[in-house]
């Protein structure tokens, strides 16, 4: 690991400033470490594509800079990109097959937003195939795997974000979230990972999956850095009709500390009952005492409906899913199966051929709920079970400030383990779904380890668009030592 | 339960193809995720109106004007099959007897 590959966004960003460093040496940085480690003898695999172009943008920005011409504090700055966002020009495949040979005729408006900012994508990054797993090991390019003990996994579906963020591939990373896809990563991999409100981040050009849950995210090593990115990117699109018109512009000069005094903070207890590896717990409670002696309320309550939480989410997000990826057919995006008779036929053997094994999962489980005969049973109940369950989170988020828990109930497990096993995958999903079933932020921060050296992420949940309070809060914890 | 007549439908609605072994693996794997769904059995939904926060206000949408869309340039740059400004598919009609 070199020195510049070691420090946050923030700090690039400084010595950019004080033409301490340039961005051709920080992308020089970045590059040279991806590349050392793909010779390795167990890559992370958390890329699936280094821009080559890279290093020219970054020469391009060095240029800008000495211009002088009101240069924005991003301007030069690297950032990986999940392979479900699309880069205007550059391939994206959400790790599938079906959609090898497709290349993106327009960017994501949080790209958009990024590099007007000056920011440079670097590469993309390996995920769990149309972002639906909790391993990263559903990839048509191969697990990612874990840069702490690389035969664990990173967590999934944004596991390649957070693997070359943690491994010093790239200074910070944009994933997406359906149901803890960006959080889950983070705490198996030891960084900070956001999730913000449902419609902070515009959806414009984040390939769908689960409308009404999807999310773009964010994994950094610090607080400040997924501020600095929340800044430039949040805000309302007029290509995205779900998207807030949010303002969270004053957190990218400065994100401050926060006083914890007065904090309130509530432990819903069937986040702590069984199937909670005791190292979490430990990591958590030495969490709740750190919180507490900065004069932070913490209660634990009860809150039951959580207990359905995973089978909502299950039920709703391939319901979605079946849906969205209907337009996946052969004819208009990448992998067509040969020359067929008819239509159908070619639909068929696309779909069958181009899709990986979960997806097809999902999908017919999503066509199942949905069908004549379960959807009352299904669907119609899952979505009254939700709103049920908005309005039981928010009545305690109505008496509390954050709604404190671990982010996953292991720490990273080893891979393979649970790749036959949906159900058993699902559940690593089973304290991070509530909060995009009711639309809140969420943090994952690196509390820390177990004593075998594993990362253990906890999880600080707020009200819709109270990123500020989340980051602030991280903030204090990262200032304080955090789980260094 | 998922057996083969459901199955075949599902299969059906999603233009999937799965045979033998997998396709018993796979009913098998839903059959249990379904049985863990029962625990929203829990749960009285008789009375709730599905609300998922509040509804986009119809100021906010778009008007109702026309943008420029993609160039066929553009769409042939990610379209694997493209033919003379079009998407090329298989033969649709039957043709007559």
């Amino acid at each position: 690991m070199s020195e510049v590959t070691a420090l946050t966004l923030t700090e690039l960003s400084d010595r950019l400033q004080s033409a301490e460093l340039t961005s051709t040496a920080v992308v020089t940085a970045y590059r040279e470490s991806y590349r050392a480690d793909a010779k390795g003898p167990q890559p992370l695999n958390g890329y699936v594509e280094w821009f080559e172009d890279a290093l020219s943008q970054a020469e391009t920005a060095d240029a800008a800079r000495r211009r002088g011409d009101g240069a924005h504090r991003l301007l030069g700055l690297p950032i990986a990109v999940k392979d479900n966002i699309l880069i205007k020009g550059r391939p994206l495949t959400c790790a599938s097959e079906i959609l090898k040979g497709f290349t993106a005729p327009y960017s994501a408006t949080v790209i958009d937003r990024l590099v007007a900012a000056g920011m440079i994508p670097v590469g993309r990054t390996n995920m769990d195939e149309f972002a639906m797993g909790s391993s990263c090991e559903y990839s048509c390019y191969g697990a990612a795997h874990n840069p702490v003990d690389r035969s664990r996994t990173t967590g999934g579906s944004s596991g390649g974000s957070a693997a070359v963020v943690a491994g010093n591939q790239a200074p910070v990373a944009l994933g997406s979230e359906t149901g803890g896809s960006v959080r889950l990563p983070a705490s198996f991999c030891g960084v900070y990972g956001l999730k913000p409100s449902y419609g902070s981040l515009s959806r414009y050009g984040l390939v769908a999956f689960g409308s009404s849950l999807d999310q773009i995210g964010i994994v950094g090593r610090c607080p400040r850095d997924l501020a600095l990115i929340l800044a430039v990117a949040a805000g309302k699109d007029p290509n995205d009709e779900t998207s807030a018109d949010t303002d969270f512009t004053r957190l990218g000069d400065a994100l401050a500390r926060r006083d914890l005094k007065g904090l309130r903070m509530a432990i819903p207890q069937e986040f702590l009952a069984e199937g909670l590896d005791p190292e979490v717990r430990k990591v958590l409670d030495s969490f709740v005492e750190w919180a507490r002696s900065s004069g932070a309320l913490v209660e634990t309550i009860s809150l039951p409906i959580l207990d359905a939480s995973v089978a909502i989410y299950y039920i709703i997000a391939p319901a979605e899913a079946s849906s969205n990826l209907a337009r996946y057919d052969g004819v208009r995006y990448g992998y067509r199966n040969g020359e067929t008779a008819n239509l159908f036929e070619l639909y068929e053997r696309t779909r069958s051929r181009g899709f990986g094994k979960e997806v097809k999962r999902r999908i017919l489980l999503g066509n199942y709920v949905l069908s004549s005969g379960y959807y009352d049973a299904y669907y119609k109940k899952a979505q009254g079970v939700r709103t049920l369950l908005i309005k039981e989170v928010g009545a305690v988020l109505s008496r509390y400030d954050l709604i404190l828990s671990p982010t996953a109930p292991t720490p990273a497990f080893t891979l393979g383990s649970k790749v036959d096993d949906p159900l058993a995958m699902y559940l690593s999903d089973i304290y991070t779904t509530f909060a995009n079933l009711a639309l809140l932020p969420s943090l994952s921060l690196p509390a820390g380890r177990t004593p075998h050296g594993l990362p253990v992420g906890v999880q600080i949940t707020g009200r819709r668009f109270a990123e500020e309070l989340l980051l602030s809060c991280a903030e204090t914890w990262y200032e304080e030592g955090g789980a260094r | 339960m998922v057996d083969d007549e459901t199955m075949e439908k599902i299969l059906y609605l999603s233009r999937l193809a799965v045979d033998g072994a997998q396709r018993r693996e796979i009913a098998g794997q839903m059959e249990k995720i379904l049985d863990y769904f029962t625990i929203l059995s829990r749960y009285d939904t008789s009375q709730v109106d599905v609300d998922l926060g509040e509804a986009v206000a119809s100021e906010t949408l778009r008007q109702d004007a026309a943008h420029a869309g993609l160039e066929p340039k553009e769409v042939k740059a990610f379209a694997v099959h493209f033919l003379d400004g079009y998407f090329s598919v298989p033969r649709i009609l039957e043709e007559e007897q």
